[in-house]
């Protein structure tokens, strides 16, 4: 079977969870199994709830002590319960708590990992992996040395399509967490809390990213671009040149030492392309450059680039926007 | 404390391919700069609390100058698992091996890079917690230690968690938890007359077949990263107009 491990929040499944459902069907339907969604927590049943239609079977693990995420029950949990099961594939969602959980789950599973995969497919039989290497300067196309033997698949937020909803509803199973697996007092770590970041900071989950380098010229210049984000219901990010500075929190900096991002759409303001920050943004399925240089290389990896002063543009940009508010967003 | 480290290409280096292989002989390597966090932190420890910090690498060849930098930063000692058998072994094989050299030292602390800019697996640090039983904080962004245990704030998405766990335990460092120190003259002078310690898989009683990459190689390639961009160059408010018509059908 062919199994994805889902990941809420408080309103229901995050994108990302879709997105490896998407991907989990690009096994499933040519190896004809069946594709297995695991909820993990102490209350799954708001998160099943919107995903009954997208995949064969949903089995739903809880325990108390699942309430929190730490990655020693939920490895012990999953382990236990994936060990009984017959796994080809498991998709793990390519969030921090993915990457976290991913690499002990090989382990105690006893299979491959493969991380920032962006393409799955099957070729005589065989489960091919396609994946980033070197900040996406490469891509590598791997298979398990084993044939069938399983392998989990971390995949890259916005790499896949979002699942579609079947016809009908899959079928509820519960899978029980085996009593006395997960004891309190034998957990070593312990969450102890957790403090949000500036609002908007999600760039992770962002679909549309609004993101601003040197060229900006200073923090009253993010104003500018937050106006626009806000607009395109979407988030401000930054290179890290603006980081450094200090007009943006490093939360903000995507590339190499910052986020890796997939929005639907990423627009670079005032960027000029290093390899370091492509490597954190070439995965957007949109790009879309201003810049005064046209020799930026930022423009390689546009869809649509325009070359003038960006403090000039956005707000002719943000006056045509609001004059035919835009259409509803078609996903 | 043993920091685990590893030399990357640098990350500003064009990434040639040969025959289905990255061309190693032509690029710059740099201590990838992860494991630098991870070094400056063991550094940091250390001037608190005491102990020493032992620098580990593990690669078929090339490894001295990796380690080099890390005793002319301030490491007290470095171990070089070196073995021509490594050439090619991905983090599943090379997690085993770190495992295998760490379980023969005593220590509290392993701290590992979050991930390696080439692979950019982030497999290794939380493979070797897993295989040495040892609690996994991944992503560090602050550390404090009071007694056996600690406290680390973690990167997560929309913000930072705070853990707390036993030591001894397996860490990976982020960007923002330190600023790595540069080596100082007289550290990169003491670094040159410093002794690595080798060790190879036959001491470590490791054999080739537990080495076998789990995952094989079908193709190499470079991304179509490129795209057939539309360049927008004359009167500024019909580009305006334009991108807001592609804006519009893109979201
Ligand atoms: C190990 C390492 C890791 C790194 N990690 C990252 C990372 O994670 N993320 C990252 O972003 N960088 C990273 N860098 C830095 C990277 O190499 C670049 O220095 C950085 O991305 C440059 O930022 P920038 O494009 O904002 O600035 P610049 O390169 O200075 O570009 C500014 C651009 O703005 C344009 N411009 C100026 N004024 C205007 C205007 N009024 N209107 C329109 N355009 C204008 C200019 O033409 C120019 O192209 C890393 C570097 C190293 C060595
Ligand atoms: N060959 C190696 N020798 C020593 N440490 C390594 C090696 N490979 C990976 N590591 C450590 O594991 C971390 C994660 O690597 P990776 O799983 O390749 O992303 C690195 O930042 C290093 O701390």
């Amino acid at each position: 079977m062919i199994w994805v491990l889902a990941e809420c929040d408080n309103n229901g499944p995050k994108a990302i969870t879709l997105e490896a459902l998407g991907a989990g069907r690009l096994l499933a339907d040519p190896l004809n199994l069946k594709l297995c969604l695991i909820l993990v927590g102490s209350n799954t049943s708001a998160c099943a709830k919107n995903l009954m239609r997208k995949a064969d079977r949903v089995y739903s693990l809880e325990d108390p002590l699942l309430f929190t995420y730490t990655n020693e029950a939920y490895n012990a949990a999953l382990a236990a319960f994936l060990g009984r099961q017959e796994v080809r594939a498991l998709i793990t969602p390519g969030t921090s708590t993915g990457r976290d959980l991913g690499p002990l789950l090989s382990v105690s599973l006893g299979m491959p990992y493969s991380q920032n995969t962006v393409g799955l497919g099957v070729s005589e039989g065989a489960v091919h992996i396609r994946r980033r290497l070197y900040g996406g300067k490469l891509i590598e196309t791997v298979t398990p040395a084993t044939g069938k033997g399983g392998v989990i698949i971390s995949i890259m937020p916005g790499a896949f399509e979002e699942a579609k909803d079947r016809g009908t509803d899959g079928e509820a199973a519960r899978a029980e967490v085996v009593e006395g697996l997960l004891r309190e007092e034998a957990l070593r770590i312990r969450v102890k809390g957790f403090a949000r970041e500036a609002a908007g900071m999600d760039l992770i989950e962002a679909r549309v990213i609004v993101a601003g380098g040197r060229g900006v010229g200073s923090a009253e210049g993010f104003r500018l671009l937050e106006g626009l984000a806000a607009l395109l219901g979407g988030t401000v990010g930054a290179s890290r040149s603006a980081v450094d500075a200090g007009w943006m929190p490093h939360a903000a900096q995507v590339g190499q030492t910052g986020k890796t991002v997939a929005p639907r759409l990423y627009i670079a303001c005032g960027i000029s392309g290093a390899p370091q920050h492509l490597a954190g943004m070439t995965g957007a399925r949109h790009i879309v450059a201003i810049n005064k240089d046209p020799g930026a290389p930022i423009f390689k990896v546009a869809d649509i680039g325009i070359v003038g002063d960006l403090h000039t543009l956005i707000p002719m940009l943000i006056e045509e926007l609001k004059k035919t508010k835009a259409t509803p967003i078609a996903r | 404390m043993v920091v685990c480290i590893k030399r990357v290409p640098d990350t500003g280096a064009r990434v040639e391919m040969d025959g289905g292989r990255v061309r190693e002989e032509r690029l710059e390597w740099v201590l990838n700069p992860y494991d630098e966090f991870g070094v400056e932190e063991a550094l940091l420890l250390k001037a608190e609390h005491g102990g020493k910090v032992t620098a580990l690498t593990a690669r078929a060849s090339g490894g001295e100058e990796t380690l080099r930098k890390a005793l002319a930063m301030g490491a007290d000692e470095a171990v070089y698992v070196k073995d021509a058998l490594l050439d090619g072994i991905d983090g599943h094989g090379i997690a085993r091996v770190l495992a295998k050299a760490v379980s023969r030292m005593r220590i509290d602390l392993v701290i590992c890079g979050k991930q390696s800019t080439d692979s950019e697996a982030g497999y290794v640090g939380g493979a070797l917690a897993a295989l040495l039983d040892m609690p996994l904080v991944s992503a560090i962004k602050r550390l404090r230690i009071t007694g056996g245990r600690f406290e680390a704030d973690r990167e997560v998405e929309g913000g930072v968690e705070t853990v707390e766990a036993s030591l001894p335990a397996v860490l990976t460092a982020q960007k923002g938890l330190n600023e790595p120190r540069y080596p100082s003259l007289p550290g990169i002078m003491r670094a040159k007359r410093q002794e690595i310690k080798y060790l190879d898989l036959a001491s470590l009683g490791i054999g080739r077949e537990e080495l076998e990459n789990p995952l094989k190689r079908v193709s190499l390639a470079y991304p179509s990263m490129e795209r057939k961009g539309r360049m927008l160059a004359g009167d500024i408010g019909e580009s305006a107009k334009e991108l807001a018509e592609f804006i519009r059908h893109a979201v």
